[in-house]
């Protein structure tokens, strides 16, 4: 339940997270955005996931897609990760502490298309001509 | 920043109120920081596709009453639909918009737009020009039979131009669970009769299956100028009565439905109906024989 609290807070947004308690613990994402040609067409992408902790701790990396379990570091030396990434929607990265589980940081891969049409509110009935 | 100085008080008070409206909208525009807010629209059928032409045209058949003594109601065949929404400006069907705020309860546009009163008068009014009238010629107006009445009849000669304008202005929506409201004031912007119009309209719409319906009650408010300039009698059409009928502001009070089943992505069903009571102030003109004007039209619309 906790878990997925703090799950669920850290994806809130990357900003909040980083404003916490832990401000000086980043997770900087390389790309942060993928575009892809057509709102049905996958991205496929290598992404970095970079991290700067306060505290130096052995970390972990969650997100919100179950196609990427948690994945942990065994290094106390290890600060940056790649990984292969295959997506039609946005994908939110959780840095917490493997020890505490304390969510430290958080990041976004947001995934547009050049043909996602742009929307806004009309003002009229169609069929006000009449 | 807006420096001005004060208006001079030989200036009439219509005239005083354009240029108050214009110093509000000059104002408005020289504050981008009020910037916009995308908020986005929440059903399909409140959203269209930015930098995109929406064209639509429905056929069928359908009634315009003509509250104008003598002239003919106006046939309805077909209705057209074209608008065109950009970041921030906006066209939709003759009006033409820019959006100063829209945010999820709240939007300010300012808009252009066009009297509907000129649409009884004259067959190419932008109103009309999709309408069909078989005959508009108010030559001879009103022979009907006399009747006891200390007043002569109103016999018009053949009347004056009633020229189309522009009216510029302000329009602010508030979005509510139980509706939406539309607050607007516009104002004569090419000094054809200096005169204003203002509208109160609440819309309610719903979804039943495939079908769709909207709902509105509309108050237009029309000034004294316009009033005059539409429905008061010239000396030269009928000399009694441009002396005995006295134009006033007014109050037009409608109500408005439309319903579509949707057939296709392209193909809806369209029904439409609108009543309008005319304002007493107006109704009250010789020009007129009815207080009301309706519409219906029913047939099948096809966006492109």
């Amino acid at each position: 339940m906790l878990y997925i609290l703090g799950l669920s807070v850290s994806l809130m947004g990357s900003f909040k997270v980083l404003a916490a308690p832990n401000e000086e613990s980043k997770l900087k994402l390389t790309p942060e955005i993928c575009i892809t040609g057509d709102e049905n067409q996958a991205c496929e992408i290598h992404v970095e996931l970079q991290w700067q902790l306060a505290k130096n701790e052995l970390v972990c990396i969650l997100s919100d897609n179950n196609a990427y379990p948690k994945w942990c570091s065994e290094s106390l030396e290890q600060h940056k990760m790649t990984l292969s990434v295959s997506t039609q929607s946005d994908i939110h990265f959780v840095l917490v502490s493997k020890e505490t589980n304390q969510t430290l940081a958080g990041a976004k891969l947001k995934i547009t298309s050049t043909s996602q049409p742009q929307v806004r509110r009309r003002y009229r009935n169609p069929w006000s001509l009449f | 920043m807006l420096i001005c100085c004060p208006l001079p008080t030989d200036i009439k008070p219509e005239r005083k109120i354009m240029y108050r409206t214009l110093l509000i909208l000059l104002a408005a525009l020289s504050l981008p920081s009020i910037g916009v807010a995308k908020e986005p629209c929440v059903t399909k059928d409140e959203c269209i596709e930015m930098r995109n032409w929406d064209l639509g045209v429905a056929i069928g058949w359908g009634q315009k009453t003509n509250p104008l003594r003598d002239f003919d109601d106006i046939p309805v065949f077909f209705i057209p639909t074209v608008a065109y929404y950009g970041e921030h400006w906006f066209f939709d069907n003759g009006n033409l918009g820019y959006s100063l705020v829209e945010q999820q309860y709240f939007s300010l546009n300012l808009v252009t737009s066009y009297s509907m009163d000129r649409a009884y008068f004259y067959r190419w009014d932008p109103s009309n020009i999709f309408l069909k009238r078989s005959t508009q010629d108010g030559v001879r107006m009103f022979d009907t039979p006399a009747v006891i009445n200390a007043e002569p009849e109103p016999v018009f000669n053949s009347l004056e131009s009633r020229n189309f304008t522009l009216l510029g202005g302000a329009e602010a929506f508030i979005y509510t669970p139980l509706g939406v409201v539309r607050l607007a004031y516009t104002h004569d912007m090419f000094n054809v009769h200096q005169g204003a119009e203002a509208q109160i309209k609440w819309t309610y719409g719903w979804h039943f299956t495939r079908w769709v319906f909207d709902m509105s009650l509309v108050l237009d408010w029309k000034s004294t100028n316009v009033v005059d300039y539409y429905y008061g009698v010239r000396p030269s059409e009928n000399d009694y009565w441009s002396q005995h009928y006295h134009a006033d502001a007014g109050w037009d009070k409608g109500v408005e439905m439309t319903a579509r089943y949707i057939l296709t992505d392209n193909w809806d069903m369209l029904f439409a109906f609108r009543y309008t009571q005319i304002a007493d102030e107006i109704a009250a003109s010789p020009l007129l024989d009815q207080d009301y004007s309706s519409t219906y039209f029913i047939g099948a619309a096809y966006r492109f």
